[in-house]
C-alpha cells in the first residue's frame, strides 16, 4: 500500500493545545497532548464525556470550529499540519488523512448512490485513475468491507445502520490515507452489528498501512480493537501504552477507576467515580484529577506530577508511581470535602 | 463497594402477558387505503407470553427492531395490544378504556432512554418533578412541595434547594435522568418501565444510576422491566431476562442461568459479541454475520434462520435465502466473478418473490442449461449447508431453473429447556 518512512511514526503529535474562547475566558479543551501513531497501527483513545477527547481527533484533521486556536505540532511523514495554511491542509484531508464519524446515518449524501460516491472522492483525489482502476479500486474495499457487490450502486437509504458504517470506513480506505480518525464509529450501532464492524477496525490493520485514533467510550472497543491506548483526562493525556498492559495493570488512578466503573459481564458490584469530570476553563492546579482521586496526596494539588515510565513501554504521570521521592508532608493524604452523590457528568 | 441485593420472594404475578400481539398496519398510498385494500402490517410484538412477579426485575434484551420498546409501550398502555391477553394486577389491560387506564398510571410509570427528551426544558425541575401529582390532582400547595422534595432527596439531589429552580438545560445527564427518576416515582407506582435508561449517559454514571434504581426498588417495592441492549448491565441487574428477536421472546429464565448455560444460538451469539475490557479474555472468535430483518416481511420459519450458525434443513429456507447465498458467494469470490456469473441471471433482484421455489431466468446471452450448471455447482461447494440440504428439488424447465424448497417447520414456540430456561428454537 503506502509507503513507509523509514520507521517514523505515521502521525506524531507534539504538545498539542487547542483552546476556545467564551465569556467566561478560554477554555483548555485540549492541553499539552503528545503522541505517536506508527503505520498500521490503533491508538485507543478514552475518556469521559467533556475529557477533549473529540475536539484532539478534529484538531487533528483541522476541523475545529472559527473561534478556536491550535498551538503545537502536528507531524505527519514530517510535515507540520498546523503550520500549513487552510488551503494545502484541506487538499491533505481524503489523501493524507480521514475520518469517520459517530452517525453514518447523516453523513452519506442520500441523493448519491455508492458507487458515485466512490468515484467522486477517487476522482477529486487521485485524478490519474482511469475509470476501470477506480471501479476496482472502490469495489475490492467495499468487498473487504462485507458490501455485497449486488448492493454497490444503491442508495445510502437502502442500506441498513450498519453498513451505511462500513460503506464510510470503506469511503475513509479507498484514498488509502496516512491516518485515520474514527470518532465513536459504533456507538449508534446494535451489539452485533458493533461486534462486526469491530472486527473490521481490527482487520484494517492487517489490510491497510492506515495509523488509526480510535475515539471511544468503551473501553471494550479498545481492548479487542487498539494496539496501544491513551487516557484522557481534562485535556490532558495521563496515561499510554500498549492496550493490554494500560488494562491489565493500570497504573493511574484515573484509568483504574474508569476500568472499575465499566459495567461488563463478569461485574459483580457497582463502582463509579465520584464527581465530575472539571470545568476547564478554571481547571484543578497541579494534578487535575485530584480533587476526585481517592488516593490523592497533599502534594497532588501543589505540584505538577511527572511522566514516569512503567514496564512494557506504559508512561503514565501520577505522584502515586514517585511516592518514595515525596517528603511525609508531600505524601500524607489530601483532605477535602466529599463530593455529593449527584455532582456527575 | 454496595452489591447487589438478595432477590425478594416471589409472591405472585403482577403482570401477565399471553400471546400478546401489537400489529402495526403500514401506510400505504392513499388510493389504496380508499379502496380498503391491504397494505400490509407489521407486528412489532408476535405473541409473547410471561409472568412478572411482583418486586422483581425482568430485562428484556434485544436489538433495535426486535420490539422491546413496543413491548414496553403496550404494558404501559401507550400502545393498544391488537391480540393476545395482557394483566396488570388481574385486571385485562387490552380491552380497558382510556379513562380506566388513565387512573391505573399512577401505578404504571415509564422512565425513557433520552433524559434530554423526556424533560419540558422550560419546566424548572419542581414543576416538572411535582407534574405527575398536579395531573392526577393528588396533591396541591405545601403538599406538593413537600412531595418533591421528598422525591429529590430519594434520588440522591441534595440539598434540594439547590435543584428545585434549575432547568433540564442546567443539569448534566446523569442528574436529568435523576429527575426524570424522581417524577416517575413521586406516585410511588408499582410497575416502572425503564427503556434503556443508562445508555445515553456517560459510561462513569451509569453504575450509579443503576445503582440508585436498585434502590429506589428496595425503598418502594418496585417491580422493573428493564429494556435494553447492553447484556453486561442486564446481567447486574435483572432477576430474569427476555431475549427477543423479530417480535419474538426466543429465550427467557434466570439471569443466572441464561448467562452462564444460554440455550438459543441467538443468545450465544450475543453474548460471545459482548466487548470486554479485560485483556485476558481472549477476543470473541466468530462473530455472527447479517442484521435483523425487516418486521413487515419477516423470513419464513424460525426468523433467526438465515444468520444461525447452527440452523437446519426445517429451520424455514426460503428463496430469499438463495439471494443471500449467491450474495456471500460474490463476496467471496470477488469481483470478476460477480461481473461473469451475475449476468446469467436476469431476474436477481424478483428470485425472493415465492417463498416455496425460487425461478431464475437466463439472461446475457447464457441459456438455461448453464445456468443450471451454475447453480449445480454452488449446491455442490457446500452440500452440507443447511440452505442446500432443504432444497428439494434444482430443475432446469428449459426457459428457466427453478429451485423448490422442503416445506418449512411451524415457527418454534417456547420450550423448557434447562432447569428454569424456556427457549424457541427447534434444537430443543
Amino acid at each position: 500500500m503506502s509507503e513507509r518512512s523509514g520507521g517514523a511514526p505515521a502521525l506524531s503529535v507534539r504538545d498539542l493545545r487547542v483552546w476556545y474562547g467564551t465569556d467566561r475566558g478560554p477554555v483548555r479543551a485540549v492541553d499539552g497532548v503528545s503522541f505517536d501513531i506508527e503505520a498500521g497501527q490503533t491508538l485507543g483513545l478514552v475518556g469521559e464525556s467533556g475529557c477533549g477527547k473529540s475536539t484532539l481527533g478534529r484538531a487533528l484533521l483541522g476541523l475545529l470550529p472559527a473561534g478556536s486556536k491550535t498551538d503545537g505540532e502536528i507531524l505527519v511523514d514530517g510535515t507540520d499540519l498546523s503550520s500549513l495554511p487552510d488551503k494545502e491542509r484541506r487538499a491533505l484531508r481524503g489523501s493524507r488523512m480521514g475520518m469517520v464519524f459517530q452517525e453514518p446515518m447523516t453523513r452519506l449524501n442520500p441523493l448519491m448512490r455508492v458507487s458515485q460516491m466512490f468515484d467522486e472522492a477517487l476522482g477529486a483525489n487521485e485524478p490519474s485513475l482511469s475509470k476501470t482502476e477506480r471501479h476496482d479500486r472502490a469495489l475490492d474495499v467495499l468487498r473487504r468491507m462485507g458490501i455485497p457487490p449486488t448492493r454497490w450502486s444503491s442508495y445510502p437509504h437502502e442500506f441498513s445502520g450498519g453498513m451505511r458504517q462500513r460503506i464510510m470506513i470503506a469511503l475513509a480506505l479507498v484514498l488509502r490515507p496516512r491516518f485515520v480518525v474514527a470518532d465513536e464509529p459504533t456507538t449508534a450501532l446494535d451489539v452485533l452489528v458493533e461486534a462486526q464492524i469491530i472486527r473490521i477496525l481490527a482487520d484494517l490493520r492487517r489490510d491497510y498501512d492506515t495509523a488509526m485514533l480510535l475515539i471511544t467510550h468503551n473501553l471494550g472497543i479498545v481492548a479487542e480493537a487498539c494496539d496501544r491506548v491513551a487516557v484522557m483526562y481534562a485535556g490532558e493525556i495521563v496515561e499510554i501504552g500498549p492496550a493490554r498492559e494500560v488494562f491489565g495493570q493500570p497504573r493511574h488512578p484515573y484509568t483504574r477507576d474508569l476500568l472499575g466503573s465499566t459495567i461488563s459481564l463478569s461485574t459483580d458490584g457497582l463502582r463509579y467515580i465520584a464527581g465530575a469530570p472539571p470545568d476547564l476553563v478554571e481547571p484543578p492546579p497541579a494534578c487535575r484529577f485530584h480533587p476526585r482521586c481517592p488516593d490523592a496526596m497533599r502534594v497532588c494539588q501543589e505540584r505538577y506530577p511527572r511522566w514516569t515510565s512503567g514496564p512494557a513501554d506504559t508512561e503514565a504521570a501520577c505522584w502515586l508511581l514517585e511516592r518514595d521521592q515525596l517528603g511525609e508532608d508531600e505524601a500524607a493524604p489530601l483532605e477535602r470535602e466529599r463530593i455529593a452523590d449527584a455532582d456527575e457528568a | 463497594m454496595p452489591t447487589k441485593p438478595e432477590t425478594p420472594q416471589r409472591t405472585d404475578v403482577l403482570v401477565s402477558a399471553r400471546d400478546l400481539e401489537v400489529t402495526f398496519a403500514l401506510s400505504g398510498s392513499s388510493l389504496a387505503r380508499l379502496f380498503g385494500r391491504d397494505t400490509g402490517s407489521v407486528r412489532a410484538v408476535d405473541g409473547v407470553s410471561f409472568d412478572l412477579h411482583r418486586g422483581e426485575v425482568l430485562g428484556v434484551v434485544g436489538e433495535s427492531g426486535s420490539g422491546k420498546t413496543t413491548l414496553g409501550r403496550a404494558l404501559m398502555g401507550l400502545v393498544r395490544a391488537t391480540g393476545g391477553e395482557l394483566r396488570y394486577d388481574g385486571k385485562d389491560l387490552t380491552g380497558l378504556r382510556e379513562g380506566a387506564l388513565r387512573s391505573l398510571r399512577t401505578e404504571l410509570q415509564m422512565v425513557f432512554q433520552d433524559p434530554n427528551a423526556a424533560l419540558n426544558p422550560s419546566m424548572t425541575v419542581e414543576t416538572a418533578v411535582g407534574h405527575p401529582l398536579v395531573v392526577h390532582r393528588l396533591a396541591s400547595g405545601g403538599e406538593l412541595k413537600k412531595r418533591v422534595v421528598a422525591s429529590l432527596e430519594r434520588v440522591g439531589l441534595a440539598p434540594v434547594e439547590r435543584y428545585l429552580s434549575k432547568y433540564p438545560s442546567d443539569l448534566s445527564g446523569g442528574q436529568k435522568q435523576r429527575v426524570v427518576l424522581a417524577r416517575s416515582t413521586i406516585l410511588e407506582p408499582k410497575l416502572l418501565v425503564a427503556d434503556e435508561p443508562i445508555s445515553m449517559l456517560d459510561m462513569s454514571v451509569r453504575a450509579k444510576i443503576l445503582q440508585l434504581m436498585l434502590d429506589l426498588r428496595d425503598e418502594l417495592g418496585l417491580t422493573y422491566v428493564y429494556i435494553t441492549h447492553d447484556l453486561a448491565s442486564a446481567k447486574y441487574f435483572c432477576d430474569r431476562v427476555a431475549i427477543m428477536y423479530l417480535g419474538r421472546i426466543v429465550e427467557i429464565g434466570p439471569t443466572a442461568e441464561v448467562f452462564a448455560d444460554p440455550k438459543h444460538p441467538y443468545t450465544k451469539a450475543l453474548l460471545a459479541a459482548v466487548p470486554d475490557p479485560d485483556p485476558s479474555r481472549p477476543p470473541a472468535e466468530d462473530v455472527l454475520g447479517g442484521e435483523i430483518p425487516d418486521a413487515a416481511e419477516p423470513p419464513r420459519g424460525c426468523s433467526f434462520h438465515p444468520r444461525c450458525p447452527a440452523a437446519f434443513d426445517a429451520c424455514g429456507w426460503e428463496s430469499r435465502d438463495l439471494v443471500a447465498m449467491l450474495e456471500e458467494h460474490w463476496l467471496r469470490t470477488g469481483v470478476d466473478t460477480y461481473a461473469e456469473e451475475s449476468e446469467r441471471i436476469s431476474n436477481l433482484s424478483d428470485v425472493g418473490d415465492n417463498p416455496d421455489e425460487a425461478h431464475l431466468r437466463p439472461g446475457g446471452g447464457a441459456t438455461s442449461k448453464e445456468l443450471y450448471q451454475l447453480v449445480e455447482r454452488l449446491r455442490s461447494e457446500q452440500p452440507d449447508a443447511a440452505h442446500w440440504q432443504s432444497v428439494s428439488d434444482v430443475s432446469d424447465t428449459g426457459s428457466e431453473v427453478v429451485v423448490r424448497y422442503v416445506e418449512a417447520a411451524e415457527d418454534p414456540r417456547l420450550r423448557p429447556a434447562g432447569e428454569h430456561q424456556e427457549v424457541a428454537c427447534h434444537l430443543y
